[in-house]
């Protein structure tokens, strides 16, 4: 597997966070040597990888026991350094403002993705967000500034990279 | 509110990411089984139930 991304895409990220969607940690975990490398690059470029609670939840549960749990969290844990994004109050209150922006479009997203997008909100040019789950991040709404190829044996992911900038 | 950053950012080994990676692989294959089958079980529920409402 490869990643192609711009070149573009570090310098422009650099010192900024990045966060993670579930999808970023499971492919991670099925191409240990693209990711460990891309995730590196990034880190030795002082950009901080992180995620939210609520990608956590989605990734630990059903683990079937203890060794497997805990194997999860360590999974993301070393990808991002255990730092993890509140979920506060005020992401409540943007919640209900996305809402109202997706509109109809709304009502086929995940929970997860509505408080992603509430972070990017939040933070604005100082946190972008990596998902392989382009359709629920509409671009009337966020930024897509980057997209990353991800070619593998059966074809090819696609990952946007977007920001929040209005 | 200011972004939070790790006191230390620590390079990933790949050696120990792939020890445990393999551990993390086996647990979302099992998910993935049991919803799958999950998803039989109850696609297979609704479609008895329609038989008996013919």
């Amino acid at each position: 597997m490869n990643l192609i991304y711009p070149p573009t895409l570090i310098p422009t990220i650099k010192y900024k966070h990045l966060l993670l969607d579930t999808n970023v940690f499971r492919d991670a975990a099925n191409n240990i040597s693209t990711y460990t490398t891309f995730f590196n690059d990034l880190k030795s470029n002082g950009v901080t990888l992180t995620t939210i609670d609520l990608v956590k939840f989605e990734l630990l549960k059903g683990s079937t026991n203890t060794a497997k749990y805990q194997a999860t969290e360590k999974h993301i844990d070393d990808i991002t350094n255990k730092t993890t994004l509140p979920i506060n109050p005020r992401n409540c209150e943007l919640a209900y403002d996305l809402i109202k922006l997706y509109g109809i479009d709304g009502s086929a997203m995940h929970i997860t993705d509505l408080f992603l997008g509430t972070i990017l909100m939040q933070y604005g040019e100082n946190i972008y967000l990596m998902t392989r789950d382009t359709s629920d991040f509409l671009q009337r709404i966020f930024n897509l500034r980057f997209v990353i190829n991800a070619t593998h044996a059966k074809g090819i992911f696609t990952y946007g990279i977007y920001q929040y900038t209005k | 509110m200011a972004l939070p950053r790790p006191k230390n950012i620590k390079l990933i080994n790949e050696k120990e990411f792939e020890k445990n990676a393999k551990k993390v692989r086996e647990s979302f294959e099992e998910k993935e089984k049991y919803l799958l089958e999950r998803r039989l079980r109850n696609e297979l529920n609704l479609s008895s139930n329609s038989y008996s409402h013919d």
